[in-house]
């Protein structure tokens, strides 16, 4: 355990001296200056698209992409980009916590919002738009918008009337909540003016909203994929979207501009204040704690999937070596082997929420534990028919010279001994697989790592939340390994 | 001698691997009682004939027959027949991951041949007959060579077998400790037990065997009783092997 201390304590020190470096104003005063600067953007927003234009051009502009507007932001702040480029809105949000930014006058282009659906569902765009144009005609969505640009706190704040039943059933919306004033995270709830909006909408309709919140670019995908009913994200209609999923009308209009380092210094914060702003204020631990119990709870059932799986693969492979039998058993478990240790995991995980589960309402949580599970499964079976190659011929002959069938041999005499030999390497394939949820965030399940990073969006704070999430994964993993030292321990108790 | 003596008959039995023929056209029959001592070369097939009296190898063709019936055939239960046939291994293949009385017992138990209680009565039985009482609760990993192989021919007599097949049961001990192992083998030899023997003890094959087979060129080339093989030999090749083996 001192050990692990001089570490935390080392990588702390390391972390505290990156603090507090300012870095210099951007080279930006107009759009032309924009070439041959590394430009933020949001990947998949129409600034993007827009920016895109720049790259690869003669004076070396590059274009980094992020997935959410504030980590584009942090970018800047610390000098790894010289400009943001994205909607006009959030910008300002941006720049009112970050005093060491501004917005350039001139402004990038107009541009208008709508909400997507999934051209299957041509008659819910149809009363979606009929909801918003009532919405608009009695100023409901106009209040909704002052009530979030203009600041105005003790303002109009939208309530769904009295008495709804919500008959129609639920309406769930897919966002980004890493986008303030549209759609951001305040008091472990998401909150904006597309919520708001699109609560005000699914009350017309007698639905009740469910807000699930995921990467920008998954949007448009979950609503093809029937994962959500509409997209509401600050999404601009632009060509290229219409060829994969509809439109509703405009509900607003908003402007891309570019935010720029001024060369302010923003006021550094005492890490009693920092780590107030990270934990304590609006209970921002809890986005902590509820995702460390996802993180726990995919982890625990991951490991005991792959094992299960595993351990029938094992099976299934060393019968067929050592009997001959099984052959279709056998190549379909290869199959198996060669896809989940060919692709990526987050793709796997990714395809089997998308695509196998394209229709089907299951929980994230499910799907999750299945992906990992399935994806575990391999690297253990593989361990294990290791381990059980690896003992000596004589333990299956000495075994089946007695008589007992191959699954006795297997249950008494093989496998105990495989899986001790193999229990570091298989402490190891679970260490992994815990570091790897932390992929959940992909579709949109807040695990330990997103939730690190929601409080991330909210603060512009790298250090407290990211180290917190370290730390908590290294605790869990030094457990995990204390664990599996123990029993490795007590089944040597036969050895020498 | 009647049928109902012979316990293992071997018929017309080839083994190759790939293209190396290792036995071909064996035929001969194991007797209750007998005590068979099998010599010859190193790579001339001994152990891998052995190993086909309980299909631990399977043979290309030919049949074995354990009491009447061919192991060779796919309905007949394989696992049922190796009850009948014990097998001591060159390297002991005890298990290392139960004690020794469970390595007993294991098998006594889980073929449902006794009930718990029975199988540890015979396993005391057996332990004490050795004198290694003592050893019951430890790990294989903790007795010497001679210890381990004793275990394991004791591991075989739990199972009550009709014959027990030995495959160079002293060759990967230390020569102290050869002693230990012959002896206990000669009192079986005493007490009736029929026995196949793999061996490269001379002296054991002289003193105990009441057949010797003499295996070289993929065939048994030479049989009889010891006297016949070590005192007149008959084939060029034995002679010049007994040759090397007593020099």
């Amino acid at each position: 355990m001192k050990k692990a201390k001089i570490i935390l304590l080392a990588m702390c020190c390391l972390l505290l001296a990156g603090c507090g470096k300012q870095a210099a104003p951007s080279d930006i005063s107009s759009i032309d200056d924009l070439e041959g600067k590394r430009i933020g953007v949001q990947i998949g927003t129409t600034g993007d698209i827009y920016v895109s234009d720049y790259e690869g051009d003669d004076a070396g502009t590059v274009v980094e992409r992020y997935n959410k507007g504030n980590d584009a932001v942090s970018s800047l702040k610390n000098g790894k980009i010289d400009c943001v480029v994205i909607d006009e809105e959030p910008a300002k949000a941006f720049i009112k916590k970050n005093s060491d930014l501004s917005i350039l006058e001139e402004e990038f282009t107009i541009e208008d919002y709508a909400i997507c659906v999934s051209k299957d569902k041509p008659e819910l765009r149809d009363s979606i738009n009929q909801a918003l144009r009532e919405l608009k005609e009695d100023g409901t969505l106009q209040k909704i918008i002052d009530n979030y640009i203009n600041d105005n706190d003790e303002g109009f704040h939208y309530q769904s009337p009295d008495g709804l039943t919500y008959e129609n059933g639920t309406l769930v919306m897919a966002t980004n909540a890493a986008f303030p004033p549209y759609e951001y995270y305040k008091d472990n709830k998401i909150t904006g003016i597309d919520a708001d909006m699109a609560t005000a909408v699914a009350d017309k309709l007698n639905m009740k909203l469910e807000i699930q919140d995921m990467e920008f670019d998954s949007i448009i995908t979950a609503v093809q994929a029937g994962k959500a009913d509409i997209g509401v994200a600050g999404m601009t209609v632009t060509e290229d979207r219409l060829k994969n999923i509809d439109f509703t009308d405009t509900y607003t209009t908003a402007k891309q501009v570019i935010i720029i380092r001024n060369g302010n210094h923003n006021p550094l914060l005492s890490i009693k204040d920092s780590f107030y702003q990270n934990f304590v204020e609006e209970n921002r631990y809890e986005y902590i704690v509820k995702g460390l119990r996802n993180t726990l709870v995919i982890s625990v059932f991951a490991v005991l999937l792959g094992l299960v799986i595993g351990f029938l693969i094992a099976l299934v492979r060393t019968t067929h070596d050592k009997m001959g039998s099984l052959k279709i058993l056998n190549w379909l478990c290869k199959v198996y082997l060669t896809i989940i240790r060919g692709t990526p995991t987050m793709i796997q995980l990714l395809i089997i929420y998308y695509v196998v589960f394209a229709s089907a309402n299951v929980s994230k949580i499910f799907v999750a534990v299945l992906a990992f599970g399935i994806n575990s499964g391999a690297y253990v079976a593989e361990i294990l028919r290791g381990g059980i190659m690896a003992l000596d011929i004589g333990q299956f002959e000495g075994a089946r010279s007695l008589g007992l069938t191959h699954g006795q041999t297997m249950r008494y005499i093989i496998l105990p001994q495989a899986i001790k030999n193999t229990l570091p390497a298989l402490g190891n394939e679970f260490i992994v697989l815990i570091k790897e949820t932390a992929i959940s965030g992909y579709i949109g399940l807040q695990d330990l790592t997103m939730g690190g990073n929601i409080i991330r969006g909210i603060t512009y704070e790298a250090f407290f939340p990211l180290i917190t999430v370290a730390c908590i994964y290294l605790v869990i993993v030094m457990i995990l390994s204390a664990g599996v030292s123990r029993l490795e321990r007590s089944l040597k108790k036969n050895e020498r | 001698m009647s049928d109902k003596d012979v316990i293992i008959k071997v018929d017309h039995m080839t083994k190759s691997y790939g293209d190396n023929v290792v036995l071909e056209d064996i035929n001969t029959v194991v007797n209750k009682g007998d005590i068979i001592a099998i010599i010859g070369p190193s790579g001339c097939g001994k152990s891998t004939f052995i190993r086909t009296l309980n299909l631990l190898e399977k043979p290309d063709s030919g049949s074995v027959l354990l009491d009447g019936q061919d192991l060779t055939d796919k309905k007949v239960d394989i696992n049922k027949m190796r009850q009948k046939v014990g097998m001591v291994f060159q390297h002991f293949n005890l298990f290392p991951n139960l004690t020794i009385k469970e390595n007993i017992t294991l098998a006594p138990v889980k073929t449902k041949l006794m009930s718990k209680q029975e199988a540890e009565k015979k396993a005391d039985e057996l332990l004490e007959r050795v004198g290694l009482s003592d050893k019951a609760d430890a790990y294989p990993d903790t007795l010497s060579g001679g210890q381990k192989q004793r275990i394991a021919i004791i591991r075989s007599l739990a199972m009550n077998p009709e014959v027990i097949l030995f495959d160079e049961p002293t060759s990967a001990l230390d020569p102290e400790m050869v002693g230990e192992v012959l002896e206990l083998m000669k009192e079986l030899a005493k007490e009736g037990m029929t026995m196949v023997v793999v061996t490269h003890e001379m002296g054991f094959a002289k003193e105990v065997a009441n057949r010797v087979m003499f295996l070289d060129e993929k065939g048994i080339k030479e049989e009889g009783t010891p006297e016949e093989i070590f005192e007149s030999p008959k084939s060029p090749r034995l002679q010049n092997f007994l040759k090397r083996v007593t020099a």
